[in-house]
């Protein structure tokens, strides 16, 4: 053996392709704007993941998100928009993770069950945002201002930006 | 006020703000207005942007793990074009840099010439003056100065070619000069580029605290940047989703700020985590295969979501089968298992420490740490004994044994006839004479004595050259033939010794019998000195040179097996000749055959052996990928005939 195969780990290479094809179709179904965009982020995301380059995975997953935010923009229902957002997420943070393992072990080596720990984690921690955000807004419509609840995330993010 | 400080305001006064429109909606709730909002909206997206500029000014920051599962390989010698050039510029190296090439290579056409066409100095100056010691244009032109040039098409040709036109007249030189030398060209045309740059095995670096008990923190947790810009996610659809007052962009931005807070979430450090190696067989034979198992084990209290291990493989083995990195999650209390198998290799090989790369749930903190698990595999390789002899140097001492010399005597091969005289036994009267002739005579055999040799292996660092990565290099074949000298020599009846030229002395004094043999054994097997991996500095061997000579007892043979990269090498040699040792020299050839520069080198070490030859200094030069005995038999054919 004269050189160690670093290109990214193949389960979480398949993982990240899923998650990013959910994001994909369940925004792209109901945005032609959303499907150009996410078309083109997945297929970036794909070269990102073959070629185990980080920057075209990142590129690609911010226009599979952007492609979400579009949906939403032009009216898809919320949790279509919330799924389709956790995937994205989740299709990033996998790739990139899968990436890390493969330049620091290497193809050869059992990295299965850390891998699918750190998905699992990912998928788990967006499900319950976006399962959490979307309960409040069910159960708060009509009551609470919409204005409290910008303030409120506005807050959340700069004050977690400080934390940096 | 920095940047951090206006975020933390404005964080708390969106806050305040959020907080007092749930309390009292009807005080500032909707009551903002929509130009508000749509401010709020716009700056939003703006801190998107922003960052998402950190993003990408950002660099991930992982820990990068080393190649302990590549051995370190040994070059050829020449690898440096500039380096063969120099070493026939000797004490001229201070040449200007431009036309270093070209006093190196000419000194090298002179050196050949004279060596193989028989020319002194003078003439073949003149010969390479007026360019007429070459059929190559392009050398011709290149050394010598009353020649016409090149022809204006050859001129053109050279401006189509990749290469540049003094890389091509300078490979051209070499090659002319390899001719003269009758070093024939295997490779094909010399488009081969110098080898491009190889996985080098990046080594553990413990740092200068070697003596760790359980584990030591090579780095500290630190975050990797992975997550860094997911607040663009959060940011751009808040604000989005203000300015065009969708609740399901608004819950994507929520969603984002989830990751952006899971991110910041890291329960650091990992805790007390061991590793444990066991190495299947303790003392295999080279070229087995030995299973490593490392165990894992997480010794602290709670789960720990990403281990990443690389296990330091000695430098000297390589992985065979599987793979030397495991990553994986543990739970409380829980191990887990990986195992790889190397193959086995002479020599004792420690394995380093196993580096662990641990990471929090997120991957957004890390810390790099060595844990401690000390194991050692040895390989003692059996003495084999060649077919062939080594055809010592006519010398010997006062012992019985195999060397014939010119004196008659005691032994069994005739030597010659001569008056009997009292006190000689009876059998070697010649009773057939004496039948026919009446005559008393006494036959003679050439009387047989034993040698004493000292087998002098070549460990310096110049010596650690091998003709490809994956062949074994100089020090190893010495290794190997010395073991197989010493065994075939000791069986004959010779008193036989074991040396080497290195950084430590290294020295088993001429003996015989079985303690000895397993002594030579262990030390061809272990000694640092013969390690399979180059010294990482050069030093101190001329110092065991000199120890060397005044061990050597006077008419001791030294068998000196070097590859005779460097002219030290041939220097040894001929000091020894001159005490009254004589030398036979083995030469394990390590030349390549790749780049002008390994021609070059190859140059020099055939004009280096002739020139030993010359001095009366026997040479054995033994082929890359030939066995040791062919070497041999080609080597007594011509010391017979």
């Amino acid at each position: 053996m004269s050189r160690i195969d670093r290109s990214p780990a193949p389960l979480g290479r398949r993982l990240s392709l899923a998650a990013a094809l959910v994001a994909l179709l369940s925004s792209g179904l109901y945005s032609w704007l959303a499907l150009a965009l996410g078309a083109i982020g997945f297929l970036t995301l794909s070269v990102g993941l073959v070629r185990g380059t980080d920057r075209p995975v990142t590129l690609g997953a911010a226009g599979l998100a952007s492609g979400t935010l579009a949906a939403g923009v032009e009216g898809a229902p919320a949790p279509v928009v919330l799924v389709s957002v956790v995937a994205a997420i989740v299709a990033w943070d996998v790739a990139g993770n899968a990436l890390g393992v493969g330049r620091q072990l290497g193809r050869e080596a059992e990295t299965r069950r850390a891998e699918a720990v750190h998905a699992a984690a990912s998928a788990a921690v967006g499900l319950a945002t976006a399962g959490a955000g979307y309960g409040l807004y069910r159960a708060g419509t009509g009551e609470q201002p919409v204005a409290a609840l910008v303030f409120l995330l506005v807050a959340a993010v700069l004050l977690l930006e400080t934390l940096d | 006020m920095n940047a951090g400080r206006l975020l933390l305001v404005l964080g708390l006064a969106a806050l305040g703000l959020g907080l007092a429109s749930i309390v009292a909606p009807d005080a500032v709730g909707l009551d903002l207005g929509t130009a508000v909002v749509t401010l709020v909206g716009l700056l939003t997206v703006v801190e998107a942007l922003r960052s998402v500029q950190s993003r990408r000014r950002a660099d991930l920051d992982e820990a990068t793990t080393p190649d302990p599962e590549l051995t370190v390989t040994a070059d050829a010698p020449g690898e440096e074009l500039e380096s063969a050039v120099e070493a026939f510029l000797g004490d001229r190296r201070n040449y200007y840099r431009g036309t270093r090439a070209q006093e190196g290579l000419r000194a090298a056409a002179i050196g050949v010439l004279r060596e193989y066409e028989g020319l002194p100095e003078p003439e073949a100056e003149e010969r390479i003056e007026d360019g007429s010691w070459t059929d190559d244009p392009y050398a011709a032109a290149f050394l010598g100065e009353d020649v016409a040039g090149l022809s204006r098409r050859a001129r053109l040709r050279d401006l189509v070619r990749r290469e540049s036109s003094r890389d091509r007249r300078i490979r051209r030189t070499v090659d002319a000069i390899a001719a003269v030398a009758g070093i024939r060209r295997e490779g094909s045309e010399g488009d081969h580029g110098p080898p491009s740059d190889r996985d080098r095995p990046t080594r553990f670096s413990t740092g200068t605290n070697r003596e760790f008990e359980d584990w030591v923190i090579a780095r500290g947790a630190h975050p990797t940047g992975r997550w860094q810009g997911i607040g663009a996610l959060a940011f751009a659809g808040i604000g989005l989703g203000i300015l065009v007052e969708q609740p399901a962009v608004l819950l994507a931005g929520a969603v984002g700020v989830g990751y952006a807070a899971y991110a910041r979430s890291s329960a650091f450090p990992p805790g007390q985590v061991s590793a444990e190696r066991v190495v299947e067989a303790s003392r295999p034979a080279p070229g087995d295969e030995v299973e490593v198992r490392v165990t894992l084990t997480n010794e602290s209290g709670r789960f720990l979501s990403d281990l990443r291990v690389v296990d330091g493989v000695p430098e000297a083995l390589s992985v065979a089968e599987g793979s030397p990195r495991f990553g994986t999650a543990l739970r409380a209390g829980e191990s887990a298992t990986f195992s790889y198998g190397v193959i086995a290799r002479r020599g004792v090989h420690e394995f380093g420490p196993t580096l662990l790369v641990a990471r929090d749930l997120a991957g957004s903190t890390e810390e790099e740490r060595l844990l401690e698990a000390g194991t050692t595999l040895t390989c003692v390789p059996p003495l084999r004994e060649t077919a062939e002899p080594l055809a010592l140097r006519p010398q010997a001492t006062r012992y019985a044994g195999r060397v014939e010399t010119d004196r008659g005597g005691e032994g069994t091969q005739f030597h010659a006839t001569r008056e009997y005289r009292p006190g000689d036994p009876l059998r070697r009267i010649d009773w057939n004479r004496r039948a026919r002739t009446g005559e008393l005579t006494t036959v003679e055999f050439h009387e047989e004595r034993a040698a004493t040799v000292v087998v002098l292996i070549d460990a310096r660092k110049p010596a650690y050259r091998s003709p490809g990565p994956e062949k074994p290099h100089a020090v190893d074949r010495s290794v190997d033939a010395a073991g197989s000298l010493f065994a075939t020599l000791s069986a004959a009846g010779d008193r036989v010794g074991i040396a080497a030229l290195g950084d430590e002395p290294c020295w088993l004094a001429p003996g015989t019998g079985r303690d000895h043999r397993t002594a030579a054994r262990e030390l061809l097997a272990t000694h640092p000195v013969l390690s399979p991996v180059p010294p990482a500095t050069p030093s101190g061997w001329f110092r065991s040179q000199r120890r060397l000579r005044r061990r050597l007892s006077p008419g001791t043979q030294v068998v000196f097996c070097t590859p005779l990269v460097d002219d030290s090498a041939g220097r040894f040699a001929r000091r020894f000749e001159e005490h009254g040792h004589p030398v036979t020299v083995l030469s394990p050839d390590p030349t390549a055959d790749q780049t002008p520069g390994h021609r070059l080198a190859a140059v020099s070490r055939t004009l280096r052996t002739s020139a030993l030859r010359r001095a009366g200094i026997p040479v054995i030069d033994w082929r890359a990928d030939e066995p040791l005995d062919a070497a041999l038999a080609r080597h007594g054919e011509r010391g017979r005939g």
